[in-house]
C-alpha cells in the first residue's frame, strides 16, 4: 500500500534474503546461507591458492579433501613422507610462507618474492637453528645454516612467483589490524619478536602498529594491482577470519580490541568488494560470529572455531562455488562430496582428528 | 654360538665362519655380527628419480650444488631416520638377547663414479639411462647414515666397524680397488671387514683369559 499517494515502499520489494527475521531469525542455525550472487565460480580445472591468518588453514585443508583444486607450489621433495611434509608445513599453505595476519604483510611478501624489497630484519635464532622473522613456524627447530637458509627463501619466493602468476583464484583470508614491525624499513612481522617464536624483543627497533580502515584498503588495492601486473586474469576471493585476538597490545579491552580489528577488515573489504568486479567476498566471518548460532561454533576458550563451525562454512563455500554438496565434517573423516568424480584423496594429513579444528597458529604463543 | 637374531639359526654364511674358525674364535663366544640395512641412503639417492636435491652440512667441505634444489638438512636426516627404523630395533635388541659382543659393519662409502655405478645398474623399466645422484650428495648422507647407526649401535653396547683403513680415499669414498657394483664393496674389502672381526674377537679372548687366567 502507498503512504500518502506517493510510491510504494521500497522495502516491500525486496529479496526476503534482505529480512532478518525471515532470513536469519527464522533459519535452523545450520541451514543458514548467507551467500548470493557470487561474482565466479570454481571449476574442476580451478587453481585455487590460499593464504592469510590461521582460518585460511581450513579452506586449504577441505579443498585438498575433495579434489585437486588446491594448489600447492612449494611441496616439499617427492622422497617426504606426507607426514613429514605436514611438519614442515609443506602443502599447509599453497608455498610455506606460513601465517599473513594482516594486508600489509601479503603486499610484502609480494614484494619480496619479487626483489622489490629486502627488509634489514636478520634471521632470528642461532647459527645451526636459524629462523625467519616472517614465518618463524615454518621449520621445525630452525634451519641448519645460513646457506640453507638463503637457499630455501630463494626456493620460497620462486614459489611465491609462481603461486602468482599461475593461480586461478586467491583466497585471502584477512586475520589482524594489530602487529608490529622493523622501525628501520617498516618490515611487518607476523609475531611480536621475543614472544615465544623466536627473536628478541627490542623497543628500539620493532614498533606496534594498529591499522585502520584506510591502512587496509590501502593495501588490498596494492596487493590486487600488484597481482593484476603478474597475472590479469587471477580472481580474488576476500575473507575474513573469525577468530578473535590472542592479546591486544592495544589500551583496550581484548573484546572490544577485537572488534576493532574484525570491524577494520570487514569495512575494509566491503569498499574494496564494491570496486573490484574480480574481487569477491565469502562471509566465512558472518557464519561464525553470527548469533544466530549461539556461540555454538566456538570452543571453550571461545576463541578456537569448533569443527561445526568450519564445515558450516566450508559447506556453503563448495556449494556455491565449487557445486558440490559435503555430507560430514573433515573433523571426522574425510568430508563426503556428492559428487562422485570428486572423490576424498585419504590422505593422513587429511584427517583432522580433534574436535576443536586444529591449525598452525603462531600468535598463539603469546598466551 | 653363532646364532640369528631373530630365529636363533645359524645366520653367517659357511665362508665366514670357516675363517673365523681358522683365525681362532671360538664357537662359543656368543658374538652377533650383523651387515643389515647398509643401504638406506642409497636408497633415498642413489639415482635422482628425476628429482635431484642436495643437502647441506655445516662444516662439510664442499659447497652444495646450486643447481638443484637444496632439502633442508633435518628433513634429511628425519627421512634417513625414518629409514633406520627397523636398524635401531634391530640394534636395541641386542642387549636384551645376551650377546656378550655385537658388531655391526658399516655399509661401504659410495662409489664416487657415476659412470661404473650406471655400468652396473639393470636396466631401468623406462629404458631411460639411469641419473646418477651427484657423488658429493651421496657421501654426505652416507656419513649421516654412520652417525646414526653408530648412535643406535654403541647405544645399545655395541661395535661399529666402519671402513677398513685403506679403503676410502681422501675424500672418503670408496678406493676403486674395493669397487663391486653399484652400491657394494668388493671380496678384498669383506677380507679387510673380515680382519677388523678378527681383531675384536682375539680381543674378547683375551679378556676372557684374564678373566679366568
Amino acid at each position: 500500500m502507498a503512504d500518502s499517494g506517493g510510491m510504494p515502499c521500497p522495502y516491500r520489494t525486496i529479496a526476503r534474503t534482505a529480512y532478518w527475521r525471515d532470513s536469519v531469525a527464522k533459519i535452523l542455525p545450520e541451514d543458514l546461507d548467507p551467500v548470493l550472487n557470487p561474482r565466479f565460480t570454481f571449476s574442476r580445472d580451478t587453481k585455487i591458492a590460499t593464504a592469510g591468518s590461521c582460518f585460511a588453514q581450513h579452506i586449504a585443508r577441505y579443498l585438498k579433501t575433495v579434489g585437486d583444486n588446491y594448489m600447492v607450489t612449494e611441496s616439499g621433495h617427492p622422497s617426504m613422507s606426507d607426514s613429514l611434509k605436514a611438519t614442515y608445513n609443506y602443502g599447509t599453505f599453497s608455498a610455506r610462507f606460513g601465517n599473513l595476519y594482516t594486508t600489509k604483510q601479503l603486499v610484502q611478501l609480494f614484494d619480496r618474492a619479487y626483489g622489490n624489497f629486502t627488509p634489514v630484519e636478520q634471521p632470528w635464532g642461532t647459527a645451526n637453528a636459524l629462523i625467519d622473522p616472517f614465518r618463524p613456524a615454518i621449520q621445525p627447530n630452525g634451519f641448519a645454516s645460513q646457506i640453507e637458509f638463503d637457499r630455501d627463501r630463494e626456493a620460497h619466493f620462486a614459489a611465491v612467483r609462481t603461486m602468482f602468476e599461475t593461480m586461478d583464484i586467491f583466497v585471502f583470508t584477512l586475520g589482524l589490524t594489530e602487529g608490529w614491525r622493523s622501525i628501520e624499513d617498516k618490515a611487518m612481522l607476523p609475531v611480536c619478536p621475543g614472544c615465544g617464536a623466536g627473536g628478541s624483543f627490542d623497543p628500539e627497533k620493532y614498533e606496534f602498529v594498529n591499522e585502520k580502515v584506510s591502512d587496509v584498503t590501502a593495501n588490498l588495492h596494492a596487493i590486487i594491482e600488484r597481482i593484476k601486473s603478474v597475472n590479469s586474469n587471477a580472481k580474488v576471493l576476500l575473507t575474513v577470519s573469525p577468530v578473535p585476538l590472542v592479546a591486544t597490545y592495544s589500551p583496550h579491552h581484548a573484546l572490544t580490541a577485537t572488534t576493532y580489528s574484525k570491524s577494520v577488515l570487514r569495512a575494509a573489504v566491503g569498499e574494496i568488494y564494491d570496486i573490484y568486479d574480480h574481487v569477491d567476498y565469502f562471509p566465512s566471518y558472518e557464519i561464525i560470529t553470527g548469533a544466530f548460532n549461539r556461540g555454538a561454533y566456538y570452543g571453550d576458550d571461545l576463541r578456537s572455531v569448533r569443527e561445526a563451525g568450519v564445515f558450516h562454512v566450508m559447506k556453503l563455500l563448495f556449494k556455491h562455488y565449487l557445486g558440490m554438496e559435503l555430507t560430514s565434517p573433515a573433523g571426522e573423516s574425510a568430508p563426503a562430496a556428492s559428487d562422485p568424480q570428486l572423490k576424498p584423496s585419504g590422505k593422513a594429513e587429511n584427517r583432522a582428528s580433534s574436535y576443536i579444528a586444529k591449525v598452525v597458529c603462531e600468535e598463539e604463543l603469546l598466551e | 654360538m653363532y646364532a640369528n637374531f631373530r630365529s636363533g639359526s645359524l645366520s653367517i654364511n659357511a665362508g665366514l665362519l670357516s675363517a673365523l674358525h681358522r683365525a681362532g674364535a671360538k664357537p662359543d663366544t656368543d658374538v652377533l655380527v650383523s651387515g643389515v640395512q647398509g643401504n638406506h641412503y642409497n636408497a633415498i639417492a642413489l639415482l635422482t628419480d628425476g628429482a635431484p636435491f642436495d643437502i647441506h652440512i655445516p662444516g662439510w667441505p664442499r659447497m652444495p650444488a646450486d643447481d638443484v634444489p637444496l632439502l633442508p638438512l633435518a628433513v634429511a636426516e628425519e627421512i634417513l631416520a625414518n629409514e633406520l627404523k627397523e636398524f635401531q630395533l634391530f640394534a636395541s635388541k641386542q642387549r636384551v638377547l645376551g650377546y656378550r659382543c655385537f658388531m655391526h659393519l658399516s655399509a661401504p662409502p659410495p662409489v664416487p663414479d657415476a659412470e661404473f655405478i650406471r655400468s652396473k645398474l639393470p636396466p631401468l623399466p623406462s629404458g631411460e639411462p639411469p641419473e646418477i645422484s651427484s657423488a658429493d650428495l651421496r657421501l654426505k648422507l652416507w656419513t649421516m647414515q654412520q652417525k646414526m647407526v653408530r648412535t643406535a649401535v654403541e647405544g645399545h653396547g655395541g661395535i661399529l666397524l666402519g671402513p677398513p683403513a685403506g679403503t676410502q680415499d681422501a675424500e672418503g669414498f670408496l678406493k676403486s680397488e674395493f669397487w663391486k657394483d653399484s652400491v657394494h664393496a668388493n671380496v678384498n674389502y669383506a677380507a679387510l671387514q673380515l680382519n677388523q672381526i678378527h681383531a675384536v674377537m682375539l680381543g674378547l679372548q683375551s679378556d676372557e683369559g684374564q678373566q679366568h687366567g
